[in-house]
């Protein structure tokens, strides 16, 4: 047994520990200090996760528990996102009336939750920390009590999530009662006999459908738009961008760890609901009038994309899907950064309110419009390159099975739909009248900093996404694609 | 039937007993007590006194369940120490710094909890 | 003839299912306080189910944290609330159909999966649920997610503590 692989995971809980610790004993003003503190103590446990702290691949607690590729390209982008979410929350504090401190500590039980969650190779493991970042969602989701969207946003989150816990669990429980084991490379040695076991199926499709909630795919997709639209910012941001990944990353480890044999007969399946995820986030999208709810359902429409990447099962579709989700985290978190650093001059959420932001703040503004702009998928941003990676995922399905070129087109419709609803906003900031008596909107330190390297990511990786590429067809080295569609290959050939 | 099983029989007659005990009571007085006619008046608490007006409920503070929950938690930390200490001699024999280190590490991260609710005074019922 | 611990099953199981029932639609009362009364016994008939599996200390559980402390949180809930007895809500069609075909399919999906299932090969040996090998899982191959556990109550903690405290500096 080698322990020391959970080395990183064990300083961000101490981390965590310390920060809720210290807070009873400093005095209020210093507690924006805290979080700077926290921040860059979670950057030197970044630097040293990739490297120093633990150097060699390898897995412990008896496999549930692996280090490899997939694992340390998660954990950078866990722990980046949580650099960057502590950031914003600092900027976002003048909303934050208490508990300023215990939300930079429950944000680090989140991420925890996520840091292990990158690494579970056991069905246990995976649902234990899917819980850990639920249960830490449903405090940082209503964590404004006095204030009714937040606390609906938190009830709802919290209903739906449980309810999607008990799937899973009971899913868990039919899978271990088929399978004896829940470990996912002891699953994938016996899953011939499996596939053809209907209680073993209906686990692990009640499974999917717990990760489905996670990941905000159709039709486990209801919670998204009213807790985006209700949750303080920091914790929306890190909601789609961590839990999403998080749920990301078991899929891939569920789908082509554990059953790669099962997953290539589920295709239709996968393909379907990432068609109707893009079909219904983009089109419900159209007609909103508050930003947040409209990032609600760019991120269903998102999800919807990443599914692209997950059906297409292929070494190049998932890679494309670790790209995309790369690309997709610096974009969202530059938006969120911009709408925290508004927090304390604008008090609501509606696209109208962005009005003239192009004169009250020409930074802001360009930020804003380059992290839509790179959602909507427009060359140089990195949202292009992710888009056109899966994009190629699915062509190159499509030579196998011919139905890939309706999801292409679905996908084509819902980046046509998305170039609307985005310009909407920019439209808005530069187009739009501002309200008369209304002065130039500061950018603190912080912000300025957590907008600079999302912003650096976004040109940068569009610009040159070679570098990323190879880390994420790297990452997904690990894992199995069965060769269903080999006799389809062979017919083809003949 | 198991071996195991039969012993829980006791178990079983002791729901029995309490199971009877209760509806008996309830039957004896309804048989035995003097049944009479019942009006609203009659229902009415303090009868000479004024009407009662409103729900008779109160709305109870938000206190009770701070406390409820905060016991349920450390109810169900509790609860992990009982298998853990029925096989902490095996485990002792086989890896002893995991069987210690393991339960010192799972109560140290609720001591911090414990802490943190005394020092903001989660069991200060008066604040 | 069907062994005396059979019966046993039948009998708790269809207990078990019909509190259930009467928890979530009770037609006699629409007072919340009675439905958890009936989680109460619910969650009683579940602990002699895992009597008859042997997992003694899990029916213990059952019966000191569930149907005790976890039960009393929901009874302070609903005297919190202080519901008026609940009117019977309007349910719309469309709902109710929803409703109906999404449990109809879940429900034919189990049907058909466990219908399908081979039996397993029958086992003679009582499984482990005791209270020994169950701690040896907990604190042997399920030892990570033992501690990721404590993590999450603690959350749970500083969550109560944080959305209910009154004045909270």
């Amino acid at each position: 047994m080698n322990h020391s692989l959970i080395t990183t995971e064990i300083l961000v809980i101490l981390l965590g520990l310390g920060v809720l610790l210290a807070d009873l004993w400093i005095r209020p003003e210093s507690r924006p200090a805290l979080g700077w503190l926290a921040a860059s103590l979670l950057g030197c446990i970044l630097a040293l996760s990739l490297g120093a702290l633990t150097p060699h691949d390898g897995s412990a607690f008896g496999g549930m528990y692996v280090l490899d590729g997939l694992a340390r390209y998660f954990k950078g982008f866990f722990l980046l996102a949580g650099i960057l979410v502590i950031l914003m929350t600092v900027e976002f504090r003048h909303r934050l009336p208490v508990g300023l401190s215990e939300f930079f500590a429950l944000t680090l039980f989140a991420l925890a939750g996520m840091l292990f969650a990158a690494s579970a190779n056991d069905f246990i493991l995976m649902f234990v920390s899917l819980e850990l970042i639920t249960v830490t969602f449903f405090v940082l989701n209503s964590f404004q009590r006095a204030r009714l969207p937040s606390l609906e946003a938190g009830v709802k989150y919290l209903i739906l999530g449980g309810v999607a816990s008990a799937f899973m669990i009971f899913g868990i429980a039919l899978i271990f009662g088929s399978a004896n084991t829940t470990n996912f490379s002891l699953v994938a040695a016996q899953q011939a006999q499996l596939a053809a076991n209907p209680v073993f199926l209906t686990g692990l499709m009640l499974v999917l459908v717990g990760l489905g909630f996670k990941i905000a795919a159709f039709p486990f997709h209801l919670w998204a738009p009213d807790v985006y639209q209700g949750s303080p910012a920091p914790a929306t941001a890190f909601l789609s961008v961590g839990s999403k990944a998080a749920g990301f990353v078991l899929l891939l480890r569920v789908l082509f760890g554990a059953v790669p044999q099962i997953t290539s007969q589920w295709q239709v399946l996968l393909m379907v609901t990432a068609a109707i995820t893009i079909l219904y986030g983009s089109l419900c999208a159209l007609p909103q009038r508050n930003f947040k709810r409209l990032l609600g359902y760019s991120s269903i429409a998102n999800a919807g994309y990443l599914l692209l990447g997950v059906a297409a099962e292929s070494r190049t579709g998932s890679s494309a899907v670790l790209y995309y989700l790369g690309g997709y985290f610096f974009t969202v978190l530059a938006i969120f950064t911009v709408l925290c650093s508004l927090s304390s001059t604008i008090d609501n959420d509606e696209i109208s309110a962005l009005n003239g932001l192009g004169r009250r703040s020409p930074f802001l503004a360009a930020a804003l419009s380059i992290g839509l702009v790179s959602l909507a998928g427009i060359p140089p941003m990195v949202g292009f390159f992710g888009k056109f990676q899966l994009l190629a995922a699915v062509l190159e399905a499509a030579r196998l099975a011919p139905a890939f070129y309706v999801l292409l087109g679905v996908a084509v419709v819902g980046v046509v739909l998305s170039l609307y609803y985005y310009f909407n906003v920019i439209r808005a900031m530069y187009w739009g009248d501002a309200p008369a008596g209304v002065s130039l909107i500061e950018v603190s330190a912080p912000a300025r900093i957590a907008l600079l390297v999302c912003l650096a990511g976004v040109l940068y990786l569009g610009i040159a996404p070679g570098g990323l590429l190879r880390l994420a067809d790297g990452a997904v080295a690990g894992l199995k694609f069965s060769p269903a569609h080999a006799p389809s290959v062979v017919t083809a050939a003949h | 039937m198991g071996t195991q099983l039969s012993q829980y029989f006791p178990v079983l007659m002791l729901f029995g007993v309490a199971a009877g005990f209760a509806f008996g009571t309830l039957a004896f007085s309804v048989i035995a007590g003097k049944v009479g006619r019942r009006t609203r008046t009659k229902d009415i608490p303090y009868e000479c006194g004024m009407l009662p007006e409103g729900p008779g409920s109160a709305r109870m503070s938000v206190k009770f369940f701070l406390v409820a929950l905060l016991f349920v938690l450390f109810d169900i930390e509790v609860v992990f120490m009982y298998p853990w200490a029925v096989n902490y001699r095996d485990m002792l024999k086989t890896n002893a710094p995991l069987a210690l280190g393991g339960m010192v590490s799972f109560l140290g991260i609720l001591f911090v909890g414990y802490v943190y609710a005394l020092k903001k005074r989660a069991f200060d019922w008066r604040s | 003839m069907p062994e005396f611990t059979d019966l046993l099953f039948y009998g708790l199981a269809a207990l078990t299912l019909g509190f259930g029932f009467l928890t979530v639609a009770n037609p006699f009362s629409r007072n919340p306080v009675t439905n958890a009364m009936f989680l109460v016994l619910t969650i009683i008939s579940m602990a002699g189910l895992f009597v008859l599996l042997h997992a003694f200390f899990l029916a213990a559980i059952q019966v000191l944290v569930y149907a005790g402390a976890v039960m009393v949180l929901f009874l302070f809930v609903i005297m919190l609330l202080d519901l008026p007895e609940e009117n019977r809500r309007q349910i719309k069609t469309l709902t109710l159909g929803l409703g109906t075909i999404a449990v109809a399919a879940i429900a034919g999906i189990f049907i058909k999966a466990i219908s399908h299932a081979a039996p397993l090969a029958a086992s003679d040996r009582w499984l482990d649920g005791e209270t020994k090998p169950l701690g040896k899982i907990l604190f042997e191959t399920y030892l990570l997610p033992f501690e990721i556990l404590s993590l999450l109550l603690l959350v749970a903690m500083v969550g109560v503590i944080l959305l209910s405290k009154k004045d909270l500096k």
